[in-house]
């Protein structure tokens, strides 16, 4: 009885521990989708302008205007950039992305050839397990920043450019809220423009085309430097879910594990009372 | 009248306010924008924003974007952006000295993308010495 005692005890220490560990790791992870939803949140201003822009001067200009609008003859060679978390330990959040970017590569698989970038240690494992061959791999990003995206946008602009790819595709998580993140594939080149949101008239100098020379290459980099943000901020969301769940799960433990730590306690006690008594009787 | 100012770049707005005039460094050269400036867009070189706001100039250093113009606002999007105060002058000096070795290093022999990578790096380095108070 005694052992039986000591072996519960002991796994309610060992189940308080994990305990502290999850609530730990439910802070840094709040303190961390706060900072990465100011980050979002900072960058808006960026976004609706770059995309009014965009709109407003390539609505006057035919598609061969700049050479990452223009698709190629035949999209015969889709590239997907594959966004995920480096670390675990996040719910289903990189299993989401995963199944996402499976199901998009399985709907072009009939007419194109594809190809992989890997963005985040989840992705490159991912599909090395599956013995699927990565292209090109970026890893340890441990905080967003422009720099980085500038490098990923820029390898895939040259490739595109040198029309070792027709499509790039880019599959991320979209950040809605600490609970919601959805599995997105988006069209990143060739650049698809949103002429609806152009209003008014520029003068442009000195024209057009010298001004998309900059405006496309930065608004490619930008939008991956949001997905790169989006990823971001649903990791630390979902791994705050994850340790919430967690930490509820290890108090509805401690308490069964008390529960039964109390029973026995009990019947060890009733045992030893039962022998004194039969010890008293025998005399 | 004035005219409102924003620079914003993909990590953050960095100035936001109402300026009495501001010089903006475009690649056809520097032009400045007062109220009521007729409406147009114009690519940006690595260069040195200066705006006025109560007697007062101040400035900014930005590299690449571009800037758009319209009656009652200028907005500039650029890559990267850095108030004057915020620059380090003895750093700024340093970074200007490493890029112009850099270009000397790698001579006029080299495939003309590099050289153009060194100059633009040049560029950038002297710009931020250039707002540098």
């Amino acid at each position: 009885m005694g052992a039986n005692l000591r072996d519960i005890k002991k796994r309610i220490v060992g189940v308080q521990k994990t305990q502290k560990i999850t609530r730990a790791m439910k802070m840094v992870s709040a303190a961390k989708l706060a900072r990465a939803t100011r980050a979002i949140k900072s960058a808006r201003p960026y976004a609706e302008k770059i995309q009014q822009v965009l709109g407003a001067v390539s609505s006057g200009l035919d598609a061969d205007s700049h050479p990452l609008f223009a698709p190629h003859e035949n999209t015969s060679k889709v590239e997907f950039v594959v966004l995920s978390s480096d670390r675990g330990l996040c719910g289903a959040f990189n299993a989401n992305i995963m199944k996402r970017a499976l199901e998009l590569m399985e709907k072009r698989r009939g007419d194109a050839e594809i190809s992989l970038v890997a963005v985040g240690r989840k992705t490159i494992e991912f599909f090395a397990r599956r013995n699927v061959e990565i292209g090109k791999s970026w890893k340890g990003i441990s905080q967003v920043n422009a720099d980085i995206a500038r490098e990923i946008a820029g390898y895939l602009m040259d490739r595109y450019r040198n029309e070792e790819v027709d499509e790039v595709v880019l599959v991320y998580s979209e950040f809605q809220s600490a609970l919601t993140q959805s599995p997105t594939g988006k069209q990143l080149l060739p650049v698809v423009t949103d002429e609806s949101e152009a209003d008014g008239e520029y003068e442009i100098e000195p024209g057009p085309k010298e001004l998309l020379q900059t405006l496309v290459p930065q608004a490619v980099e930008f939008a991956v430097f949001r997905a790169l943000l989006e990823n971001q901020a649903g990791e630390h969301g979902a791994r705050m879910t994850a340790m919430e769940n967690a930490t509820n799960n290890t108090s509805e433990l401690i308490e069964t594990l008390t529960l039964d730590f109390n029973k026995a306690r009990q019947a060890a006690i009733t045992a030893e009372l039962v022998e004194i008594v039969s010890g008293a009787d025998a005399l | 009248m004035a005219t409102h100012l924003s620079i914003v770049t993909p990590e953050s707005p960095i100035v936001e306010l109402d300026v009495d005039s501001v010089v903006i460094p475009g690649t056809e050269g520097q032009f400045g924008v007062l109220a009521e400036h007729e409406a147009f867009l114009a690519p940006l070189r690595a260069g040195v924003v200066e705006y006025r706001v109560a007697g007062e100039t101040h400035r900014v250093a930005v590299s690449g974007g571009f800037a758009e113009v319209t009656q009652e606002r200028a907005t500039i999007l650029a890559r990267t952006a850095e108030v004057s105060n915020q620059i380090d002058r003895a750093r700024a000096e340093q970074a200007v000295d490493r890029a112009r070795n850099e270009l000397e290093r790698i001579g006029v022999q080299s495939p003309p993308e590099e050289v153009q990578i060194a100059r633009d790096e040049l560029d950038r380095a002297e710009a931020r010495l250039n707002a540098a108070e």
